[in-house]
């Protein structure tokens, strides 16, 4: 097998380590994603990641670029003044449904709001991961999680929050899309989003949000394949793939 | 050529002082009776000049966090706030101490509890010597009695948090913040290049990673004989602090019967009061710790062998008082004289505490 | 017309059996191990059909953890 034939290989700057995520989590493919890109646009050594608290509060540990680790939610708040205090730098942050939209709703609306030139990554598999697959602002009507083991009631705990239409509305955003990883098709599509977010934040667009509807199998309690067919059939129609905001 | 001498707010002296210094970014968020430091910045425009970066914040949690991702990148970033700001700002500083991050957080107090009054207080010693957030770490708390101490512990304040990596905290009660006094401000310094912080912060997360490993800043370790030892990593950094880093002043010590304890601006009041004790012929002296944390143990414990009591003087219901007591034993009588809810004791009513404590 | 070729390489150690990879490809190369697991306890995927490759990759793209190279080439 020559080098020249080969169109597929683990990306130089994800390292050695093995993930802690569960067989076929979404993180896994995102991480992979997002270290190709920072690669293919020549910015190893330009860039500063902002990791979540959640099951990604690790992601430090996989891809090999600067870090800064936030308290759950404030992701968003650390880089904007990474960003204005490092402006050359592309800075992102890497967040699940439970980090941005409820405990960093504050921080994630006004960062978009204010525009800082930042890329929201954002994972949204409707459930808390790591504390234990307990409800999220993203869980569906009538999803069984351990804080709604009859299933989500609206007249109990509210609706499932679109927060990426939210942000799409702010002038600060320039570019709003919500992708998915289930498919070769779906995963590629996912990796030129990212490609264009983190163009936008090096060229001073504003902010940009990569939404990715995401599965949970532990949280869910399916096998990674069902997790997949279940998020086609369930999450996809409640959140629909596409660019909600391209500017 | 003396230098030039200024007349200005506490609040606005701490403004001028971080463009001086060279600071970064400040990240702050109104409430009074601070809003002056975010007024006087975002009026002398300095990203104009230094480059320093200024944001008014959609919350003092934001703003708090602002300045941890700031710091993150070996940025010298400051923010400030009073006392409620102070509260929500707990979470961030537990993290910038746990990240060992330098780091100059600025509290102007106000009464409380809650939403208390606008009005001057001292209540939040216990937040800021004791920890205030989760977990065990300390500020290096710098005490300011007037204006010019507002500037001066600015640049001090840095100095201490960079050489120890650990957040320094200016603990100011709302007479400092909002008093008129005249000030020298220092120099104008450059803020440092990218090139003299990659040199000076090897572990800042500054995105340039060119021929080194990345950098992570986190305060996350699931392993716990390795979060052990950052903690006592920790504890010998706050050791050394505690000694080399104690300051304090004394006044009419020297032949004093009676011993006052205070910060900030009270200690100011105690002074007329301690004027107005020799007048009558109570020999009083004054010990004002500079740094409320590290605390100057050495000096009351001192003391203790000379004088005959100690009162304490400060806007709260009794809070520094408990680590005079650590040190200065309890073979003397230690006795407190608060005002609280935003009302300064005049010089007078210290007298008449004194007098009633150990004279009548 | 040259015929395309495949070839893929799975790094098992690293593999965590999530059966994605199996699902992806069109080609019915991959499965994963019935009895035999890696080190870390997980039945892992290996090419029970490896002449069927047509190297497009689908594998690695679906691939969580990046245990994939793929190489592909015509006659």
């Amino acid at each position: 097998m020559k080098p020249e034939n080969q169109v597929a290989a683990r990306p130089r700057l994800l390292n050695e380590r093995n993930m802690h995520y569960c067989p076929g989590c979404s993180h896994g493919v995102v991480h992979r994603l997002v270290a190709e890109v920072i690669d293919e646009m020549g910015l190893a050594d330009d860039t500063i990641g902002v990791a979540p608290v959640g099951c990604a509060v690790f992601a430090y540990n996989y891809i090999d670029v600067d870090w800064i680790e936030a308290a759950p939610g404030r992701a968003p708040a650390v880089a904007t003044a990474t960003k204005r205090l490092n402006p050359s730098r592309l800075v992102f942050t890497y967040q699940g449904d439970g980090d941005l939209s409820a405990i960093g709703t504050a921080e994630t609306i006004h960062a978009a709001n204010r525009g800082e030139n930042i890329t929201i990554i954002f994972i949204n598999n409707g459930i808390y991961g790591m504390t234990g697959g307990q409800m999220a602002p993203t869980t569906l009507e009538g999803m069984k999680t351990s804080t709604t083991p009859y299933g989500r009631r609206p007249d109990l705990n509210g609706f499932p929050m679109k927060i990426s239409n939210i942000l799409a509305m702010l002038e600060g955003t320039c570019y709003v899309t919500r992708q998915a990883v289930h498919t070769p098709a779906s995963v590629r599509k996912t990796k030129a989003a990212i490609r264009k977010a983190f163009e936008n934040s090096m060229a001073g667009k504003g902010t940009s949000v990569v939404e990715v509807v995401s599965t949970c199998s532990s949280g869910w309690k399916m096998t990674p394949v069902a997790a997949n067919k279940w998020m086609e059939e369930n999450m996809i129609p409640y959140y629909p793939l596409g660019d909600l905001k391209n500017e | 050529m003396g230098k030039e001498v200024k007349l200005m707010k506490g609040n606005e002296a701490i403004a001028h002082a971080a463009i001086l210094y060279g600071v970064d970014g400040y990240f702050g968020y109104p409430i009074t009776p601070q809003s002056e430091v975010l007024e006087t910045l975002e009026a002398l425009m300095p990203w104009e000049t230094t480059g320093m970066v200024v944001l008014q914040a959609e919350s003092e949690v934001a703003a708090i966090n602002m300045v941890y991702g700031g710091a993150a990148t070996g940025k010298a970033v400051m923010t400030s706030s009073s006392s409620p700001g102070v509260s929500l700002k707990q979470e961030g500083i537990s993290y910038i101490a746990a990240c060992e991050l330098p780091a100059l957080i600025v509290n102007v107090m106000r009464g409380g509890p809650g939403l208390g009054t606008i009005h001057p207080s001292q209540a939040d010693y216990f937040q800021a010597v004791k920890g205030g957030g989760h977990g065990d770490y300390h500020l290096i708390v710098l005490s300011p009695k007037s204006v010019q101490e507002m500037a001066d512990f600015v640049g001090l304040g840095f100095d201490l948090a960079f050489k120890y990596r650990t957040p320094a905290m200016i603990l100011a009660d709302g007479v400092v913040g909002q008093m008129m006094e005249k000030v020298v401000l220092p120099e104008q310094r450059k803020r440092r290049t990218d090139a003299e912080i990659a040199e000076q912060c090897p572990w800042a997360a500054t995105g340039n990673k060119r021929g080194r490993k990345p950098n992570v800043v986190t305060s996350l370790e699931m392993d716990s004989p390795k979060m052990e030892l950052n903690n006592i990593r920790f504890q010998e950094t706050y050791r050394r602090i505690a000694e080399n880093e104690v300051r304090y002043e004394e006044y009419m010590t020297e032949d004093a019967d009676y011993l006052m304890v205070a910060f900030g601006s009270v200690a100011r009041i105690c002074q007329k009061a301690i004027e107005d004790a020799r007048a009558q012929g109570i020999k009083v002296g004054l010990l004002r710790p500079i740094t409320l944390w590290p605390f100057p143990t050495k000096p009351l414990e001192a003391l203790s062998k000379r004088v005959k009591g100690v009162l304490v003087v400060e806007l709260n219901a009794g809070q520094m008082i408990e680590d005079v007591k650590l040190a200065m034993g309890n073979q003397i009588p230690i006795k407190h004289f608060g005002r609280m809810g935003g009302i300064v004791p005049n010089p007078s009513e210290v007298l008449e505490a004194l007098k009633r404590d150990f004279i009548d | 017309m040259g015929k395309i070729h495949g070839a893929v390489e799975i790094d098992r150690e690293r593999c965590k059996g999530c059966d994605l990879c199996v699902t992806a490809c069109p080609t019915d190369v991959l499965a994963l191990q019935k009895a035999e697991v890696n080190d870390r306890g997980y039945h892992y995927a290996y090419t029970a059909n490896p002449e069927a490759c047509i190297g497009c990759a689908s594998c690695a793209t679906v691939c969580p953890d990046a245990c994939f190279k793929v190489w592909r080439w015509k006659d």
